[in-house]
């Protein structure tokens, strides 16, 4: 029998305030442990909270780029449970009445654009971090660090209208760009700014009711969140297919095993009590507040892409790679800005660029290669300076030692021979040196037309214009 | 906790009045302070009661003022959405200069309203005219002891001699209002009390070693009686499956008793009850049946769950010299009515009828 797989992902989102939702504290990463705190997010008695707007304007941003309905009226909540990072013993966040409800983000996977429903975007704190090892005594003591205490958090819940693996490392990939375009959010897998759980469940192809689901936790990388579901997916058809019944349960990704591990039972799932917070008064985004903010929101990758692709002239593949992120975009757009031509921009951009970068393991903003320099380079190739073969070498060196085309072409006296007695007088010793060559061409043998081109490259080191060189042998050979 | 001190954590406050005696609850300890001539003035706390019904039974002037006007910022949170702050002090003058001082929007608390903060003492001098007073019919029908009722009658004759006007009015939702406010009270408590897990605050006890254990023994040790049975029952009326039948329900029920307050005042300007059903009663009595001890609260409760400020003054003592509290309950922010009534009503002798 074959099966489905159907999988719906829980995003949260670290927001990129300075400062934390309820508090004044900084949300900066790494400092001390325990040091970006105050008695509110440290849940002092007597202390409340007081919603930071730039929270609020972050993830209504968020929730439009999705195409959500941003609910005028939202309802903070608390969420009741007992863990040593959580101070309170209760996070705040929102329950029934979300800030933004049925959104949708479209892939565009094999040429085919599929749908994928938002349920939900809501704002809450995030805890504190739990630290289980790494000290001396780490087998009897866990430490807390509060610092990421009431960090602001968006919590984007999908609908189950995801089918594969594949599909939700797009999905997840897709709210990434989204995010980051934004600016409302790093996406740091690694430092936890943007977290990945998943629920799935297997049934019967063309089966409509839904299976047993399980909770996925711990996907704390894309590459874990698809091997995740793989191993899960087919466990779950595994199980199936033995005849025994699924469990509905909560499953960690354990990493060094390769396998998810039951975490706990349905039985023993929490009840967090939620019920509206009493200290903070309903969360209102009317509709002169959500104008504003709509008037501020970034172009976003989709529009980005068709804009490159009509202002620009550029292929649909070449305006996809260039908007996959936000920087590179920008990237691209400043090196056309600096009197390149797009194409030309476009091919150096995702070809040597990105190749050299990802070699070097760097970052489009941490480029040593400009777009001015890159728009340099292509405007010498253009005026005859250089040749294309000798840009790539140029190209390289100015990666490698971040200096200008100018200057690498200065130090290694690699400038273009376009003088034509030069290149003329080269190619007369040329024919000296090979009258047998010279004899063949001259009775017809015309393919030894290459070789000549060859010599007249070597001898000059690469240098001599090629267009120059074909003119010029062509005239004397066939003279 | 409670309406009579006997939960303190440390021991029970005694009236002043009568030392044998509770001095209510639970800031019975402000109210006997100021009571003693301890101190000038005092603040207390009032979740259902908790400034007026100890001011009341210690024959002293407390407020609670309308849920907002105070900051909250720094009291230890019981029932977040009825807490407020207020003063208590021998007389009327003294709670409205306090009150001038606490009053006003608190940026560190996102409850508290930035309505203007008028003098409270300003024109309190002047006489009552042509004041319409609101006697809850529900409230004067049962369960009054004798002794506090001809009180309160007799104070009522007072400001109908000082010119107020007498207006019986109903407030229909009252019978089921000791079980909304406890179910909301207590859920809010079950939620503000975890923060007491041994973790950061107050008290640990190692348990036997693994975290639950932990968390298990530290409230077990920590937390006294009538706290933990208000814990469990605030974890009850929330927990998925009974949400809708307990506290969705209480919530209703509060927007339905607010509704009953709304409607008493498009008729009249205050309403006036006893603060307490019976004079303060003997220390050890009532404190091994909790329901009769939630009952005593059916007065003041309403106010917090309708958030309008309440008052309770001084209406004379019983033959046994027990002071007995009149209760004036008014719109929210009509704080410069309630005192410039209790003002009035102080001046003419009211407080020792």
């Amino acid at each position: 029998m074959e099966y489905e797989a159907v999988i719906g992902l829980e995003v949260h989102a670290q927001l990129l305030t300075r400062s934390k939702i309820f508090c004044s504290c900084s949300t900066q990463f790494g400092a001390p442990p325990n040091t970006n705190t105050c008695p509110v997010c440290l849940g002092f008695p007597g202390a409340l909270p007081v919603l930071n707007r730039e929270a609020v304007i972050m993830a209504v941003k968020a929730a439009m780029a999705l195409e959500c309905t941003i609910n005028p009226v939202s309802i903070f909540a608390r969420k009741n449970y007992f863990y040593p990072d959580l101070p309170k013993g209760y996070q705040i966040s929102q329950y029934d009445k979300p800030l933004a409800e049925h959104g949708h983000i479209l892939l565009s996977g094999n040429g085919q654009p599929k749908k994928i429903g938002i349920k939900r975007v809501h704002v809450e704190e995030d805890a504190g971090k739990s630290i289980h090892d790494g000290f001396a005594d780490s087998d009897r003591y866990s430490y807390i660090d509060l610092n990421r205490s009431g960090t602001p958090l968006i919590e984007i819940v999908s609908d189950p209208d995801i089918n594969s693996p594949a599909e939700a490392y797009d999905y997840l990939t897709r709210m990434k760009v989204i995010l980051e375009y934004l600016e409302v959010c790093d996406g740091n897998m690694e430092e936890g700014s943007l977290r990945c759980d998943a629920n799935v469940s297997v049934r019967p192809a063309g089966e409509r009711k839904l299976g047993t689901k399980t909770e996925l936790k711990n996907l704390n990388s894309f590459r874990f969140l698809q091997k995740a579901l793989e191993y899960e997916i087919a466990r779950q058809i595994g199980v199936l297919k033995s005849g025994a019944p699924l469990e509905q349960e909560t499953r960690l990704w354990n990493t060094a095993e390769q396998r998810t591990i039951s975490m706990r039972s349905k039985e023993e799932a929490h009840d967090y009590r939620y019920f509206p917070e009493p200290d903070l008064p309903p969360l209102v985004v009317n509709a002169e507040w959500q104008a504003q903010i709509r008037a501020m929101m970034p172009e976003l990758p989709e529009t980005k892409k068709d804009r490159f692709i009509k202002q620009y002239g550029i292929p649909e593949y070449d305006a996809g790679v260039l908007t996959s992120s936000r920087a590179l975009a920008d990237f691209f757009e400043q090196t056309v800005a600096s009197g390149a031509s797009p194409k030309a921009a476009s091919n150096w951009i995702m070809g040597d660029l990105l190749r050299d970068l990802k070699e070097f393991n760097k970052g489009i903003e941490a480029s040593p290669v400009k777009p001015r320099e890159i728009a340099a380079l292509i405007g010498l190739i253009e005026c005859g300076e250089i040749s294309g073969k000798m840009a790539k070498d140029v190209f390289e060196a100015m990666f490698r030692e971040a200096k200008s085309p100018h200057q690498v072409i200065q130090e290694r006296g690699l400038k273009q021979i376009t003088n034509s007695a030069e290149i003329e007088k080269v190619i007369r010793e040329i024919i000296a040196n090979n009258p047998k060559t010279y004899e063949q061409y001259r009775a017809g043998k015309k393919a030894t037309f290459g070789f000549f081109v060859g010599q007249v490259m070597q001898a000059t080191k690469g240098q001599a214009n090629p267009q120059l060189v074909n003119k010029l042998l062509k005239s004397i050979l066939d003279s | 906790m409670g309406s009579s001190t006997e939960n303190s954590a440390f021991f029970p406050t005694r009236n002043p009045h009568a030392l044998d005696h509770v001095p209510g609850g639970s800031s019975g300890g402000s109210a006997a302070a100021v009571a003693s001539q301890m101190a000038l003035a005092a603040l207390g706390s009032d979740t259902g009661g908790s400034i007026r019904q100890p001011a009341s039974f210690c024959g002293v002037v407390g407020l609670k003022p309308t849920y907002s006007r105070v900051s909250r910022y720094g009291l230890v949170a019981f029932g977040s959405s009825l807490d407020q702050i207020g003063p208590i002090a021998a007389t009327v003058k003294d709670v409205g200069k306090i009150l001038g001082v606490i009053a006003g929007k608190d940026p560190h608390d996102s409850t508290s309203l930035a309505v203007e903060v008028p003098d409270y003492l300003d024109g309190i001098e002047k006489p009552v005219k042509d004041l319409k007073i609101g006697l809850p019919r529900e409230y004067f029908r049962a369960g009054i002891s004798d002794v506090v009722k001809n009180k309160i009658q007799t104070g009522l004759k007072l400001l109908e001699a000082l010119g107020c006007q007498m207006v019986e009015i109903e407030l229909p939702h009252t019978d089921y209002a000791i079980a909304t406010y406890y179910v909301i009270a207590m859920a809010e408590a079950s939620s503000n009390l975890a923060r007491f897990d041994g973790v950061r605050y107050g008290l640990r006890v190692r348990g036997d070693g693994n975290l639950s254990g932990m968390y298990r023994e530290t409230r077990d040790a920590g937390f006294g009686a009538e706290v933990k049975r208000r814990i469990v029952l605030g974890t009850f009326v929330l927990s998925s499956g009974y949400y809708d039948a307990y506290y969705l329900k209480a919530q209703k029920v509060r927007t339905l008793i607010k509704q009953d307050f709304e409607n008493a005042f498009e008729k009249v300007d205050v309403i006036i009850s006893p603060t307490s059903p019976t004079p303060p009663f003997r220390i050890g009595e009532k404190s091994n049946d909790p329901l009769a001890m939630y009952l005593s609260d059916i007065f003041t409760i309403t106010a917090n769950l309708v958030g309008v400020p309440g008052i309770s003054i001084p209406c004379g003592k019983t033959p046994e010299g027990l002071p007995v509290g009149m209760q004036i309950l008014g719109k929210h922010f009509a704080e410069p009515r309630l005192l410039h009534l209790a003002h009035v009503f102080e001046q003419a002798g009211g407080f020792s009828l």
